[in-house]
Order: C-alpha cells, then sequence, then structure tokens
C-alpha cells in the first residue's frame, strides 16, 4: 500500500515538475506564484493575485492554461459589467420564439477574472457564489460547471481610487492568495533575454484533466501525522487569540483565521508534500503553504494598520510562537 | 402739701435703695489657685478687699451651703483694712456663675464670679473615631529598631559578605549555566537505556525534542518553533563546526521521516546520533567556556 503511494507520488511528482517546466519556457522566476496556482489547481481552490502591474500575473494564468489541456477565458472587471456578462443569461430567439440559454465565460475550465476589485460587489458575488457551489443557475436551470473549474482573479495594490475590496467573507472563498513581488536582477536579465524580442515559444498540453484527477487523489492519499494535525490547528488557533499578554501580535488581530482556513492549510500542506516527493508531511510543508493560505483569512487591526504591518508579519510572528512537533 | 409727700417719698426710696445696697466692699480683686479648674476641682480662691470706713470683717459661724457649690475651708488673712479671703471650694457646675452670697458679718460678698471648666468639650463637634491603642512606653523604639533590622540587615550582610559576592554570584551563574547541558545528559542516558524498548517513533520524537529544548536555552533562537529546514539554517549560527551541525540536520530530517512517515532505523543509528548529540553538545559548552565534570560525559 505504501509503496504504491510511493510510485503514485513519485509519478505525481514527475507530472508537475514537468509542468513547471513548461510554464517555465515563457514564465522565467515568480516559481513561488506558479507552484501556488499549481497547488490551487490541484488542492481544487481558487487563486488571489495580487502584484504591481506589469509582473507576468496574466501571462502566468494564461501559460497555466495553456499547459492544462483545457478552456480558458479571461474577463476584465469593470464598474459597469453586469453579473449576466459573467454568468449568462437567457435569449429570446426571434425564429423560434424561445427562450434560450446563453452561457457567459464562466462556462470555462480556467478563468481569469483580472482587476476583480474593479467591478462592483454583485458581480463579485456572482463569481465567488459560483467557485464555491461549482453551478451556475440561468432562469430557472441550474448549470453544473465544468471540471476543472478554476478561477484566477487579479487585483491591483496601487490604484485603490474606484475600486471594490472583496469584504473578508468573500476573501475567503480563496484557497491562496499569492503576493507577485518584482523578480530578482539575475531573473530580469534573464526576462530581458527570453522576452526581449517577441517569439512564439510552444507550450505542450502536459496537465490533462485525467491527469490532474490522478495528481487529486494522490494528494488525498498523502499521509498527515496527528501531530502534524495538531500543528495546524495550533497555528489557527493562534490567530484566534485575544488580548494575551504573553503573545504580544494579538493586539494586532481584529479577527482570526476560519475553520475553513484549517482546512486548506491542512490540503494544501499535503500537496507541498507531493511537490516535494514525499508521501507525508512534515512541518516544512504546512510552513511553506500557511503565508499563502492565511494572509488574506487575518483581518489586522488599525494598531497593525499604524504599525505598518502585513498580515505576513503577524503569520511570522504566529509561527514563531507555536512549538512544531 | 401733696407734693410734699411726693419729695418725701421719693428721697425715702433714694435712702433705701442706698442703705439696702450697701455692701461695705470698696473694692475688691480676686485670684484663683489654680487658674483654670474643672468640676469637683479644690479650688482656692483669694479675694483682696478693700473695706469702707466703720466696715469689719467676721467670719460666719457655719460655711454657707449651696446645691451646685461645696465651701471647704473660709480664712481672713491679712490687715483689717486691707483684708484678704481665702474661700476653698469645689463647684459642680461648668460654665460661669457667681457665687452664693457670703456674709463676713456687716459685709456682704455677692459679686463674686467663678468659671468652672468642663472637660467635655461642649463644642458642638460630630463624634470623634476610635483612638489609637494605647502602646506601652518604648513599643515604638523596639518596633523602629525591628524594621529597620529587616530593612538594613541584607544590606549589613551584603556588605559584610562583600569579597565573596562575586565569587558566589559566579557559582550561581555557573549552576545555572550548567543546567541545560545536565538536563540534556540525563534526558540521552534515560533515552540510551530505553532505547530498545520504546518505539522508533517515540524515541526519535523525544530526542528531538530534547535537542530543540538544549539548544533554545543555548542560544537566543527558539528552537522549538522552527522547522527542520530553519534548524538547519540556524544550527550553522549556534555549531561552529560545519561537519557537525550538517550531521544534526541530517539527523533532524531523518528523525522527521521517523516521526511523520511511519520509518524506522536499526539500534546502532539510534546510538550513533545519540552519540552526535553529545558531541554537538560538548561543543557549544566549550564554545560558551562551560566547563564540565567528566561524570556527565560518556
Amino acid at each position: 500500500m505504501i509503496n504504491n503511494l510511493e510510485n503514485r507520488v513519485k509519478e505525481s511528482s514527475e507530472s508537475i515538475k514537468q509542468c513547471q517546466k513548461e510554464i517555465g519556457k515563457k514564465i522565467v522566476g515568480q516559481s513561488s506564484m506558479i507552484n501556488g496556482m499549481l497547488m490551487a489547481l490541484i488542492a481544487g481552490g481558487h487563486v488571489l493575485l495580487e502584484g504591481v502591474p506589469g509582473l507576468a500575473k496574466t501571462l502566468a494564468v494564461k501559460t497555466l492554461a495553456e499547459v492544462i489541456d483545457a478552456d480558458f477565458r479571461r474577463v476584465q472587471f469593470t464598474p459597469d459589467l453586469l453579473p449576466a456578462d459573467l454568468t449568462g443569461s437567457m435569449v429570446f430567439r426571434q425564429q423560434t420564439g424561445e427562450f434560450l440559454v446563453r452561457k457567459g465565460p464562466v462556462f470555462s475550465n480556467v478563468i481569469l477574472a483580472d482587476e476583480i476589485n474593479r467591478a462592483p460587489a454583485k458581480v463579485q458575488s456572482a463569481l465567488l457564489e459560483a467557485m464555491e457551489e461549482k453551478q451556475i443557475t440561468i432562469g430557472d436551470k441550474t448549470h453544473q460547471l465544468p471540471y476543472p473549474f478554476f478561477v484566477l482573479a487579479t487585483q491591483n495594490p496601487i490604484e485603490q481610487e474606484g475600486t471594490y475590496p472583496l469584504p473578508e467573507a468573500q476573501l475567503d472563498r480563496f484557497i491562496m492568495k499569492l503576493l507577485v513581488d518584482y523578480p530578482t536582477p539575475e531573473k530580469e536579465l534573464e526576462i530581458l533575454r527570453l522576452m526581449g524580442f517577441e517569439k512564439k515559444q510552444k507550450i505542450s498540453k502536459v496537465l490533462t484533466k485525467d491527469l490532474l484527477k490522478s495528481l487529486q487523489e494522490t494528494a488525498f492519499g498523502v499521509l498527515v501525522d496527528e501531530r502534524i494535525e495538531e500543528y495546524i490547528v495550533a497555528i489557527i488557533t493562534a490567530s484566534r487569540q485575544k488580548e494575551d499578554a504573553a503573545r504580544s501580535y494579538t493586539r494586532f488581530i481584529d479577527y482570526g483565521a476560519s475553520t475553513r482556513a484549517t482546512i486548506y492549510l491542512y490540503r494544501c500542506a499535503k500537496i507541498a508534500a507531493l511537490f516535494e516527493g514525499r508521501t507525508f508531511v512534515i512541518p516544512d510543508d504546512v510552513k511553506s503553504v500557511v503565508y499563502n493560505v492565511l494572509r488574506h483569512r487575518i483581518v489586522l487591526s488599525y494598531e497593525a494598520e499604524s504599525d505598518e504591518l502585513t498580515s505576513d508579519d503577524i503569520i511570522d510572528q504566529i509561527l514563531k510562537v507555536v512549538p512544531v512537533p | 402739701m401733696r407734693r410734699f409727700f411726693l419729695t418725701l417719698l421719693l428721697f425715702g426710696f433714694i435712702f433705701l435703695a442706698m442703705t439696702g445696697a450697701d455692701t461695705g466692699i470698696a473694692g475688691l480683686e480676686t485670684v484663683f489657685l489654680p487658674r483654670e479648674y474643672y468640676v469637683g476641682d479644690k479650688v482656692e480662691l483669694r479675694i483682696s478687699l478693700r473695706i469702707e470706713e466703720g466696715y469689719s470683717l467676721q467670719l460666719p459661724d457655719i460655711l454657707p451651703e449651696s446645691t451646685w457649690v461645696d465651701f471647704y475651708s473660709i480664712e481672713i488673712v491679712g490687715s483689717s483694712k486691707k483684708p484678704e479671703l481665702r474661700i476653698v471650694f469645689a463647684s459642680f457646675i461648668p460654665g460661669t456663675r457667681t457665687l452664693p452670697p457670703l456674709r463676713f458679718g456687716e459685709v456682704l460678698l455677692d459679686t463674686v464670679k467663678i468659671h468652672t471648666s468642663s472637660l467635655v468639650d461642649s463644642s458642638d463637634v460630630d463624634f470623634v473615631g476610635i483612638a489609637d491603642q494605647i502602646l506601652l512606653p518604648g513599643t515604638r523604639i523596639i518596633f523602629t529598631l525591628a524594621l529597620g533590622g529587616i530593612l538594613l540587615g541584607p544590606v549589613a550582610l551584603l556588605l559584610l559578605l562583600g569579597p565573596f559576592r562575586k565569587k558566589i554570584k559566579a557559582l550561581i551563574e555557573a549552576a545555572r549555566g550548567r543546567k541545560p547541558f545536565k538536563k540534556l545528559t540525563k534526558k540521552l542516558k534515560e533515552l540510551e537505556e530505553q532505547r530498545e524498548s520504546i518505539s522508533c517513533r517515540r524515541f526519535y520524537i523525544r530526542l528531538s525534542l530534547e535537542v530543540r529544548e538544549y539548544l533554545s536555552k543555548r542560544s537566543s533562537v527558539d528552537f522549538t518553533t522552527l522547522t527542520t529546514y530553519d534548524m538547519g539554517l540556524a544550527l550553522k549560527r549556534v555549531v561552529k563546526n560545519d561537519d557537525i551541525s550538517e550531521q544534526v540536520y541530517k539527523m533532524m530530517k531523518l528523525a522527521d521521516i521517523i516521526k511523520f512517515g511511519r520509518e524506522t532505523t536499526n539500534d546502532s543509528r539510534k546510538v550513533s546520533d545519540i552519540v552526535l548529540v553529545r558531541i554537538m553538545c560538548s561543543m557549544i559548552e566549550a564554545d560558551a567556556g562551560l566547563v564540565h565534570s567528566g561524570r556527565n560525559r560518556k
């Protein structure tokens, strides 16, 4: 049984490396973002990408969609976008005198919701509802969304005027929030040499739907010791502590991470182990995903904002007080 | 006629008034001994008299009686022209009152006022609180000396032990400094003895925990909250020997595999890992300048 799992993990790890390699043909560096996107895809969740313009967020999503043998749609979120523009609507056909369903871009495998915070709350809600339930109701009929259904939403940390920030309850539906940072000078040089002239890179569709399903099943089988489970719960509960003098960070948190965060942290830790070709989870796996999973789920207090502390700083402090098994 | 009677009546009244008011005293001065007295106190009243011509003083046969004042004695001293009366009395009513009329033959003394003070404050005041406990004489001094002894005693002791203070401090610090190593040595010994009786997983859980706790006490880094990867980085700063730090890091990685991956290892590996931990600790202790007696080492 263990040997079987070992073999499957080994194969899965190879497949993941193959995907990373294919994406790496177009995207130089940003390995954290690419790994995060692949992890979320395997975990069956959705990703929120945040970074300043021009850091290959959209390109990365497009490339990922190319690697997956799946449909890809991009929706530019604007203030005048309507929910029906996203989900679809009933259209009257004069010739037959019938109402027909016209499916929106949400009926795709990979959706890039570009600048999600530029659309009003009702449009955001329509998308987030689809993300959660994986189905859409148009008229009186409910339509299942295709498998895989993977939403990558991007938002820009600058130019906040006229935006509609996602409420905490909706942010919680994203399995991860990935921060896209500037590449290192070495990587920047590599990008320059690769992309200085527009040339077409052929990307192979190495991640089929069947392979994705197999990766998900293998990830599900990765062993998690009870001490690791307790470690995960300890991290989450530490984020919820209130006014604890021994834990100075508690004053910086208004609301801690949800139970959904516990589940997602558990799933992502398993996938992180799979990425490493391991059949079991170790504390390092938990730590490698904890920032991406928790950063949008911890609501900071006014005190934290006045001290210019970020969620990542608070997660750092949490990890410094939770003993490792 | 009528006028004559009226004039006669007027003069008659004046005469009667003048004769009735005549006490025979031209002047008097009073002195009270003591000057202030209270209800029930015996007081001597000395009255210096100036008698009018033709009057003489006579002691009364019996002492006068009154409801509020007791007379104990009355004496007449001095010359007949400037006599002095000495009246010993005790008043039982506080306040200012006139003594009852005292007749000394032809002379009547009825204008002497006395003021009897009261021990009870008669002013309109609220109840006062309970007074402090009355202490025996010398109690305060004993208390002060005892308090001084308690406060200054340790200081005096420190001053007396001044020359040994540094040595005592060094000994305490050395004992504290040795504590983590002693504890680890004891635990390693226990683990070595129990390595065959406890499961491999249990063995490495305890070994990694002891190593983490020891390193936390020996450095400013809390190793108990570090993952194995982070520990590998931190070990390089704590253990000066790269080879040993690398070996310990590998041991911790193996511990993770055994703890979380349900793998096992053989007995010789367990022994070599204990030896490795001992070597690492000895190096850290030597770097910290802590010398340990040989009995703690294996």
